[in-house]
């Protein structure tokens, strides 16, 4: 089983080639970027109710990982920045988009928005760290039911400064329970850089607990699906958690106009926007089923937004009537 | 010098823990530091060790519950020593002076106004709240109610139909009994005359105890709720009767016939005998101890004093103000506004229709003629 | 005749032995510590699969029990001072009460936490307090808190088995080793109210006839605080009618308010500090319901530290004679 495994406990960064592009992966990623930037568009026209938090730039992230779960069984546990990580788990683009727009036809009916998501084995919410322990929670309960199904939980870097994501890794560690835990860095937490942010290396701190880690650029979705691949396995096979570390960028803004960082340096990372690596090489290798691929999913979102905009809103009777039942 | 073994404080949660084995045979010599007995508390079982050295004497069984601090066995000089348990200073003694008044009573005098000093001085013993009730029902200081006789009203004295006393035997006591007859809340126990001829008849079922003085007895024995006058003749006999058993503190009703209308806002004092089909207008005020025949009409806001007595059919309009013993015949008409003084009398067939000072006699001038028949 | 530990401890045993998805975390859990308060003695032994002792991680702990509330097991969560609930609070707040509402009803969190609260014992500020009114008012929260009448072990039964949300249970440290009053005997009559299904409201009289001259409103410890005036008032001819919910949150509010209208007299106790406490609530409820012949008094600890020293504990924590003090003023 080591033998299988390319991990070690230190950075380690492995340089960026270029294998053949998934176009199903890359159909999963462009979807992503449309909706959010369409939501973006959406969001200065006035049509939106409340921010969003775009994942625009870490795409490879969301669809790497999750496209390397058991999508009928395991469980994925995401944060505030959601969309990548719900549509590369449910492909419920209409239910989305719907929901952002507080419609009743939304995944949870408009009453969860854009942070509080759930579907089938899919949980998100919107405060930093909580969501880890919960995480840990499923992990023990599926590992109890022997249902063979592992947990991957999303975080920020912002938010291994919480105390109880530490609490989490601990306890994953100690009770040799199957929990993917999935670092996103894009460096920033919110509008403050890392090095303000963490003391010592993050990639240091799974180690502590005796928890086995790797750390790789996510510069395709190719890359990442095949750490990935070999991580959920590990955590299958062995019921120990995982830590795995995926450095990125947010080219967008951390929620909506918000952006205080360098143009410099966002400019340098939108040229290795692993959408556009992944465009250009698709391209080459076939130029039709890209055209194929991005006519359908405009042609979808657009639907979406309209059907979004004619569903009807919640209804607030029906909502006052449930609250005493909850 | 005897060493007495306490059960210690082990942990702050318990007071009392579990002696669950002695480990040291009676009469067993011991030395200090050796463990003597198992204690269990609900946090752990602990050894108890001996804080000094002797011969173990138990004092109690193994297996029982024991207290912080309590004596349980004794660690003597010499063996086969017999041992006496120290005697606790006894806590201060809680003193058994007799409380003058419970808690209960002190509150309800306060709101109602009693005089607790006075009235425990007078009880003598414990003063409780249902003295501060009875001193608020006039009831303070009454012999105490006697072994249950009656089987219902002795027993259930809430809602209880009350029983009425009736002064006078004659034909005003057959009217109040029948007007009796059709009102559910009240019933006869028992009539007084001052004619000895009729002391252990009945009137309707109802029997004469006795003379007009026995009330008091009779009240103060607890055998009726509540007093009223039934003689109509005579508005003297009424008012020192009314005058003398209120003044023991005896409590009058009212009987109204239930044919009788009484309108809203209309308001009668107490002992009123008010008989079949009388109206009392709305807004009326009516006074204490008034004898009202049958059909005797009192319009709207009049006002009439006390002891007054009506024949059959006397008809008052508005705003009629009638005095204090004023007695009236029978079909009389009053017109609105009109007073009538204290202490008049009206003749039958008077109509009314200028103001009568007190102390006066109406009498209506008609002529009278008398013809023999002739067609027969 | 059993104590108030005993129940919870047989009713613990009949969980695990009856439902494999119940499950017990904690602190110090394991036999033959048995919990901080013996609660869950015996338990490690006889089902080591899902006794789990945890690191001093109540936040953690909170969480782990959420994720597998939502996963279908039945989880409790001991924490081991209610003092230390704060430490839970954002789980509590912000994860597992907001569950099912946020996800428009698609999810379920039954999980107990349950924690001793309570001063008396000179345990000092951090270890005495009644933190639970930190949690009233936080929506779709059940806080359940059996007193002395009440079998605390049925109710930990429902609400670990049959209550579909998230339930704070209360226990009381001075109550663990006190034997149950679950029967009337005189001067003490006992009546059950079915209150919110599964937790009872009791309601103890000192008399037999009658109406009551005040109506007595506690939970809890605060049984404990009013059990001797019953005796001791009924000698002053002071009919007291206590009324005391399984369920403080959310309030039984007919319960209440037919208790309190047979009086019209309210005191109300309990051991939290009085500013914004459950007697403030249980007031504002009750004036929009009936008209009282007096303001209700509320009985509560002072605002501030629950002092060591037995003294001054004493001074700050709620004495029964504080309670007899109010039931006079309210008479007056």
């Amino acid at each position: 089983m080591a033998a299988d495994l390319l991990f070690m406990t230190q950075t380690q960064t492995l340089l960026s080639t270029a294998p053949s592009v998934n176009p199903d992966f890359y159909r999963q990623m462009y979807t992503i970027r449309r909706m959010e930037e369409t939501l973006l568009a959406l969001y200065s026209q006035g049509q939106l109710f409340g921010t969003v938090h775009t994942c625009i730039g870490q795409e490879a992230c969301a669809v790497g990982v999750v496209s390397a779960l058991d999508r009928e069984r395991d469980l994925v546990w995401s944060n505030h920045r959601s969309h990548g990580h719900f549509i590369a788990y449910s492909d419920a683009v209409e239910a989305l988009v719907a929901e952002i727009m507080g419609r009743a036809t939304g995944v949870c009916g408009g009453v969860g928005g854009t942070q509080h998501l759930h579907y089938r084995n899919f949980y998100s919410n919107g405060i930093l760290g909580g969501t880890v322990p919960c995480a840990v929670g499923t992990a023990l309960a599926e590992k109890q039911k022997g249902s063979g199904a592992i947990t991957a939980v999303f975080l920020g870097d912002g938010a291994l400064g919480e105390g109880v994501v530490y609490e989490s890794l601990n306890m994953a560690a100690l009770w040799s329970l199957p929990v993917l835990f999935v670092l996103e860095d894009n460096g920033y937490a919110q509008s403050t850089p890392r090095h303000l942010e963490h003391a010592g290396e993050l990639i240091w701190r799974p180690g502590a607990f005796g928890i086995e880690s790797a750390a790789l650029e996510a510069s395709t979705a190719e890359r990442v699906f095949e750490a990935a691949r070999q991580a959920v396995s590990y955590v299958r096979g062995e019921q120990r958690p995982f830590f795995l570390a995926l450095s990125t960028y947010r080219l967008a803004a951390h929620s909506k106009g918000d952006d205080t960082r360098p143009q410099a340096e966002i400019e340098l990372a939108r040229q290795r926007d692993p959408l556009q690596q992944m465009r250009g090489q698709l391209a080459e290798q076939d130029g039709a089923r890209l055209a194929e691929i991005e006519t359908a999913v405009e042609r979808r979102l657009e639907a979406a937004v309209h059907a979004a905009q004619a569903a009807p809103l919640p209804d607030p009777e029906a909502f006052r009537q449930r609250v005493g039942a909850w | 010098m005897t060493h007495f073994v306490r059960v210690p404080l082990v942990n702050v949660n318990d007071d009392v823990m579990t002696l669950v084995e002695w480990l040291k045979a009676p009469g067993a010599p011991v030395r200090r530091g050796e463990s003597l007995a198992l204690l269990e508390s609900t946090k752990a079982t602990s050894e108890l060790e001996a804080e000094d050295s002797g011969y173990f004497a138990p004092l109690v069984d193994a297996g029982l519950e024991v207290r912080v601090g309590q004596v349980i066995a004794a660690l003597t000089a010499r063996p086969d020593e017999p041992v006496s348990i120290p005697v606790e200073a006894p806590a201060a003694a809680p003193t058994t002076s007799a409380r003058r008044w419970t808690k209960k009573a002190e509150i309800l005098a306060k709101r109602y106004g009693a005089d607790l000093e006075a009235l425990a001085a007078q009880k003598g013993d414990t003063l409780t709240e249902q003295d501060i009730e009875d001193f608020r029902a006039g009831r303070f200081g009454r012999k105490p109610a006697p072994a249950a006789r009656d089987l219902v009203d002795d027993v259930y004295p809430t809602n209880k139909v009350q029983r009425l006393l009736i002064l006078g035997a004659g034909r005003g006591a057959v009217q109040i009994l029948d007007a009796l007859t059709r009102i559910p809340g009240q019933r006869c126990v028992g009539l007084l005359d001052d004619d000895t001829s009729v002391h252990g008849k009945t009137v309707m079922g109802c029997p004469v105890l006795g003379a007009m003085g026995e009330g008091a007895r009779l009240w103060q024995e607890h055998f009726f709720d509540a007093v009223i006058i039934s003689i109509s003749t005579s508005i003297k006999a009424r008012v020192k009767l009314f005058q003398q058993y209120t003044s023991a503190g005896i409590p009058f009703a009212n009987v109204i016939d239930p044919s009788a209308l009484v309108m809203t806002s209309a308001s009668l004092g107490t002992g009123n005998v008010i008989l079949a089909l009388c109206h009392i207008g709305t807004c009326a005020a009516i006074g204490d101890n008034n004898f009202l025949s049958a059909r005797t009409h009192i319009e709207h806001h009049n006002i009439m004093g006390d002891h007054c007595t009506f024949g059959p059919g006397v008809f008052t309009s508005s705003r009629v103000k009638i005095g204090q013993r004023v007695k009236f015949g029978t079909g009389i008409f009053i017109e609105p506004g009109i007073t009538v003084g204290d202490d008049s009398i009206v003749a039958s067939g008077a109509v009314l229709t200028r103001h009568i000072p007190a102390r006066t006699i109406v009498k209506m001038k008609t002529a009278v003629q008398l013809r023999e028949r002739t067609d027969l | 005749m059993v104590t108030y530990l005993e129940d919870l401890q047989r009713s613990l045993h009949a969980l695990l032995a009856e439902d494999e998805r119940v499950y017990l975390l904690g602190e110090d859990v394991l036999d033959p510590y048995g919990g901080a308060f013996k609660v869950v003695k015996g338990l490690s032994s006889a089902y080591p699969q899902r006794v789990i002792t945890t690191p001093i991680s109540e936040a953690g702990i909170v969480g782990v029990g959420t994720g597998m509330a939502l996963r279908g097991l039945r989880p409790i969560v001991e924490i081991m001072f209610g003092d230390f609930i704060t430490l839970t609070a954002d789980q509590i707040v912000n994860y597992a009460t907001k569950f099912q509402a946020m996800y428009n009803g698609q999810a379920a969190v039954p999980l107990v936490v349950r924690t001793p609260m309570g001063g008396g014992r000179g345990y000092g500020p951090t270890h005495s307090q009644s933190l639970e009114k930190l949690f009233l008012g936080v929506p779709h929260l059940r806080i359940a808190a059996p007193s002395l009448y009440h079998a605390p072990g049925a109710m930990l039964r429902h609400a670990t088995l049959h209550d579909e949300g998230v339930v704070l249970f209360l226990e009381h440290k001075l109550l663990y080793p006190v034997k149950l009053v679950t029967q009337s005997a005189p001067p003490v009559y006992l009546e059950t109210l079915p209150g919110t299904a599964g937790y009872p409201t009791l309601l103890v009289r000192n008399y037999r006839q009658g109406a009551p001259d005040v109506t007595v409103i506690g939970y809890g410890g605060a049984s404990l605080l009013v059990h001797p005036l019953l005796a001791s008032l009924a000698d002053e001819e002071i009919r007291l009618l206590v009324c005391v919910p399984g369920c403080i949150q959310p309030l039984p509010v007919a319960d209440l308010v037919e208790a309190a209208r047979a009086s019209r007299r309210v005191v109300i106790v309990e051991e939290g500090t009085r500013a914004f406490g459950w007697g403030a609530e249980v007031a504002a409820t009750l004036a929009a319901e009936l008209t009282l012949h007096a303001p209700a008094r509320r009985v509560a600890a002072l605002d501030t530290v629950i002092p060591a020293a037995k003294g001054l504990e004493s001074l700050v924590l709620p004495a029964a004679q504080s309670v007899e003090d109010a039931i006079y003023e309210v008479l007056a």
